[in-house]
């Protein structure tokens, strides 16, 4: 008698089959990468995009220090350095070159180390929508203190027992400056036990206007925003992102 | 001019003095009305009014007189020679086009949603007027958005006139007397909202005697006592309803879903009284809720509150004056968790509105309207309240405070006997005031400056000028050519960056960064009656322009965010149709057929690469069938059928992966339509013998005399074909197959109710 759900055939015109770069610098010795693929039609057959391999790709920081990202033999389309990790203040330039032909880049930054100075958690009982009648569950927080002397911008990643929570929980300082910034995460159900390790992630400008709206066009269904591409940062024929960040991690163990 | 069984005011009814052709008056909101006879004699007065007997009335003009007047309500048709052969020509002679009127006895037949009787669903089946969605109550006026429309109860503004999410209106029809929709140049007295402007007029309440009426159904009931105060001379009236959803919810398994609540309700309460020949005082007003609660975890509850307080005078003969004291007030409050680990979230708008307004009979062929208005408005867009446990200081956004004032003149006038013209302009101001910390924003919607204004301090303020104008040109008996120009200013505005209206959208007013909307719009109509006024059509063209219209940066957060100004774009939009319009208002059959074609589009420089983008609403063909048949003295039959072109909706074009997760990647804006809607409603109410047999005591015959009690039962169906009628439509992998497939979300498959209604 009420609502329901079915399958129906909406005929899609395709759009251009776009390159998508995806660039995430780490401040630890080979975590970083660069994955190049195409873009795929919305009802395509096949489960995998397109990787983009034999690309030239390389980041060039403002010293003029040049790291070459190499093809992954056993992954094409992932270009890796074993030896790049991002600096604080450093101006980074990736620089793409496929086929002799397109050309991308993208500028971005980073600022000072952030430092995340605590966790802390408080027990839900019946936790939630969902949640049993007396079940216990835990509401962590994470607490770190804005640097006032920059514009800062950050992503808060957390892992549940080594799981990564998909959700963006991003942070800025534009009303905030210089404050203790803290905050819970709603997204994950953490019981007894587990294990969360927090990432306080800084990154620039460009890149979290590049999350923060990928996160309003991943939110599907009937109370969404206007569904709009993701502000992507890349100069040149291609969408997605470069971001340069510096990671801070701190864990903490539920206890049973 | 008075009902006869009630008392209530006769709003628009019309007085035609036979010796005197091409002139009359028309009983104002308050059922007051003016002639002027230029010589003393007798004259035959023709009353006429829809719904009621046309009278006839004798008066000997001598001196000055006042004339009460009662109109007796028109019995049920039950075969066409019963049809009267008085004309009912209103909307041949007069002025107003873009107007739609409803009758309560039109809405009592019509099958809505769960049995409930709802104006604003009824309103949706008239051309030019399009239904946000289905579940959703908001409208669409000509191409306009949910916001552009100015809902007025007794002159209070309704900022939310939905409940449930939509579902049902706040209006308990059982307190309405009148409503009238505006669609194109409305009159200078009504301004603030670029699109429509529906006034709603709540009963008086029976002067006469006492009145209980009511109704249970399968979801919600409602009871209405009305009575007089003293007899013709003063009445009140008290109406409420409640659903009891959540009463369902006790039989639940779950014991979470036990202590749940789902629930609304609404109250409307009106007295008034006649205090001597010339004075009248009036106080009304409507309360209602909204509570949605899950265990003690989640609480949202959300509703408006208004209060009107009105005097009317008599200044002499000629001029009557009223003076309105409004007050209006929408607010939501989110809850979660519970003690002190509770977070709350509130938000509210509210008006105080001071008005003055005049009717001046200047003589029969001319009417005078002015006055003028000052609202002060206090937006608080959201205040959040921590238990101590919480341990996270968030902040409060700042209030916003806003003076809204305006004076208007308009004239109605009669010329020779073929024209009849509306015309006045109307002044208005916005004005934006402190206390506050007022930001300024650069081109990328970053703050770049931030100043402190004190109380009362202006910040920023507007000034517009809005003529309007109305023209008929009687052709013949039956027939008229109407045009109209109209311009409108609008100052507060929703934001709601999302598909549905949801209870959380928040109104913002214009300031140093935001700029009134504007609209210019002209309309043409040709209106023709056949069949002795049995049957009546319209076609009405129109084209709008807007201005300052808003739209949201791509991916813009509106929820909470004290710069929320920084997301707003601004740009243009245009709208344009032809309404056509089949009504057969008597008989014993009655009903219409509507048709709108139509299209509004949107232009901003940084959507859709500046292109022209069709907006949300454009829906190409509208069509709604409406029957009503009375079969015999006790069971009239109802059927409903709506038939519309899809919302235009933007859907992806391409994906990729990005972060371990699918994105979708979209070209243009709103290029692709949601899937066709048409539904079917049915509907049947038996009313139960409304006489009774008794032997009569002298002659010890048998006969029929009236129940007391009245009663009916109303049997209907919604959706009577079950079609699945879009809601959404989602891009899904499939878990089993990892194809992406189009996946459509329907709200209501084919619902029955059955409501019971009294009356005594």
């Amino acid at each position: 008698m009420l609502s329901c759900e079915k399958v129906i055939d909406v005929p899609l015109y395709e759009g251009d089959h776009r390159i998508i770069v995806e660039a995430v610098g780490r401040n630890f010795d080979g975590e970083s990468y660069v994955l190049l693929s195409m873009s795929g039609a919305v009802y395509n057959q096949e489960s995998g995009y397109d990787p983009v391999t034999g690309a030239s790709v390389s980041v060039t920081d403002g010293d003029g220090l040049v790291s070459i990202f190499n093809e992954d033999p056993l992954n094409p389309g992932t270009y890796l350095n074993a030896d790049f990790a991002t600096l604080p203040n450093k101006t980074y330039d990736l620089s793409i070159a496929i086929d002799g032909e397109i050309s991308l880049s993208a500028q971005s930054q980073t600022m000072n180390m952030p430092v995340l100075d605590s966790l802390n958690y408080i027990p839900l009982v019946g936790g939630g929508f969902g949640g049993g009648g007396t079940d216990t569950s835990y509401l962590v927080f994470y607490s770190f203190v804005d640097d006032p002397y920059q514009t800062n911008f950050y992503r808060i990643r957390p892992f549940v027992n080594g799981k990564g929570d998909d959700n963006f929980y991003l942070n800025n300082d534009r009303l905030s400056n210089g404050e203790q910034i803290t905050a819970p995460i709603f997204g994950t159900d953490v019981e007894p036990g587990d294990t969360v390790l927090i990432e306080l992630i800084s990154m620039d400008e460009g890149a979290y206007d590049y999350l923060s709206t990928l996160s309003s066009a991943l939110t599907s269904g009937a109370f969404s925003a206007a569904p709009a591409n993701p502000v992507s940062n890349i100069e040149g024929d291609a969408i997605g992102y470069s971001g340069m960040y510096l990671i801070d991690t701190l864990s903490i163990i539920m206890p049973e | 001019m008075k009902d006869v069984e009630t008392g209530e005011d006769l709003i628009g009814a019309r007085i035609l003095v036979d010796e005197m052709p091409g002139t009359g008056a028309i009983t104002n909101v308050y059922g007051f009305f003016s002639l002027t006879f230029k010589e003393p004699g007798t004259y035959n007065l023709t009353i006429k009014s829809i719904g009621f007997e046309t009278q006839n009335v004798e008066v000997v003009m001598d001196k000055s007189q006042t004339l009460d007047l009662e109109m007796k309500p028109e019995g049920k048709i039950l075969n066409a020679v019963q049809v009267t052969g008085e004309k009912q020509d209103e909307n041949i002679t007069s002025a107003e086009m873009g107007v739609d009127k409803i009758q309560m006895k039109d809405i009592d037949n019509i099958p809505v949603l769960f049995g409930e009787k709802d104006v604003l669903k009824t309103i949706q089946l008239l051309p030019g007027v399009k239904p946000a969605g289905e579940g959703n109550a908001g409208f669409f006026v000509r191409g306009g958005s949910a916001d552009q429309n100015l809902i007025l109860l007794d002159e209070a503004p309704v900022y939310n006139a939905s409940h449930l999410l939509g579902f049902f209106s706040v209006f308990n029809s059982d307190a309405l007397k009148d409503i009238k929709l505006y669609k194109g140049a409305a009159p200078a007295e009504f301004g603030g909202r670029l699109s429509s402007v529906m006034d709603i007029k709540m009963k008086e309440g029976n002067a006469k005697k006492l009145g209980v009426s009511g109704g249970i159904g399968l979801i919600s009931s409602k009871l209405t006592v009305e009575a007089p105060i003293v007899k013709d001379k003063g009445s009140f009236i008290v109406s409420g309803r409640r659903t009891y959803a959540d009463l369902f919810l006790a039989f639940a398994e779950q014991e979470q879903a036990q202590n749940s609540t789902l629930y609304f309700y609404d109250l409307n309460a009106k007295a008034n009284y006649r205090l001597g020949k010339k004075d009248r005082i009036f106080i009304s007003g409507y309360f209602g809720r909204d509570v949605f609660g899950f265990d003690d975890q989640f609480g949202f509850d959300w509703g408006n509150t208004t209060g009107t307080f009105r005097w009317n005078h008599l200044y002499g003969d000629r001029l009557f004056g009223n003076t309105s004291v409004i007050l209006s007030k929408y607010n939501y409050e989110l809850g979660f968790g519970a003690g002190e680990n509770r977070i709350q979230i509130g938000s509210e708008i509210q008006d105080i509105n001071v008005k003055k307004d005049f009717d001046f009979y200047i003589n029969s062929n001319n009417t005078l309207s002015f006055g003028a208005n000052v609202i002060h408005h206090t937006f608080r867009p959201g205040e959040i309240e921590t238990g101590d446990d919480f341990g996270i200081t968030l902040n409060d956004i700042e209030n916003r405070y806003s003076i809204e004032s305006a004076v208007y003149v308009s004239n109605e006038q009669k010329i020779k006997k073929r024209w009849n013209v509306i015309y006045g302009i109307r002044f208005s101001n916005f004005t934006q005031i402190g206390p506050g910390s007022i930001f300024s924003y650069n081109d990328l919607g970053e703050v770049t400056d931030t100043t402190e204004y004190g109380d009362w301090e202006p910040v920023a303020s507007y000034f517009g000028a809005a003529p309007r104008l109305s023209l008929n040109y009687k052709l013949s008996t039956n027939s008229a050519v109407k045009a109209s120009y109209g311009r409108s200013y609008q100052f507060v505005h929703l934001i709601s960056n999302t598909t549905a209206s949801q209870p959380t959208d928040v109104w913002i007013p214009s300031s140093n960064n935001v700029r009134p909307q504007v609209s210019d719009q002209v309309s043409v109509g040709y209106f023709q009656n056949f069949l002795d006024n049995q049957l009546e059509f319209s076609t009405e063209v129109y084209y709008k322009q807007m201005d300052n219209v808003i739209d949201y940066r791509d991916g813009a957060e509106v929820t909470l965010n004290p710069t929320v100004e920084g997301e707003l774009l601004y740009g243009i939009g245009r709208a344009y149709g032809v309404e056509i319009l089949l009504k057969k208002r008597r008989g014993q059959f009655t009903g219409w057929v509507s048709y709108t074609l139509s299209k509004t589009e949107r232009q901003f420089d940084e959507i859709n690469n500046g292109a022209w983008y069709a907006a949300r609403q454009d829906r190409t063909h509208d069509v709604s069938i409406v029957g009503m048949y009375n079969i015999t003295e006790r069971i009239t039959a109802s059927a409903t059928w709506v038939y519309f072109t899809g919302n235009a909706v933007t859907f992806p074009s391409g994906k990729y992966v990005v972060d371990g997760q699918v994105v979708p990647y979209y070209t243009e804006r709103n290029g692709y339509r949601m899937p066709d809607y048409h539904r079917l409603d049915l509907g049947v109410t038996l009313n139960n013998k409304k006489t009774k047999t008794v032997i009569d005591p002298e002659s010890g015959e048998e006969k029929e005399v009236p129940k007391r009690f009245e009663s009916s039962w109303n049997f209907s169906v919604y959706n009577a074909y079950a079609r699945q009628n879009a809601f959404s439509v989602d891009f899904r992998e499939n878990a089993e197959t990892g194809q992406t497939e189009a996946v459509q979300i329907a709200l209501f498959k084919a619902v029955p109710s059955i409501t019971f209604n009294f009356k005594f």
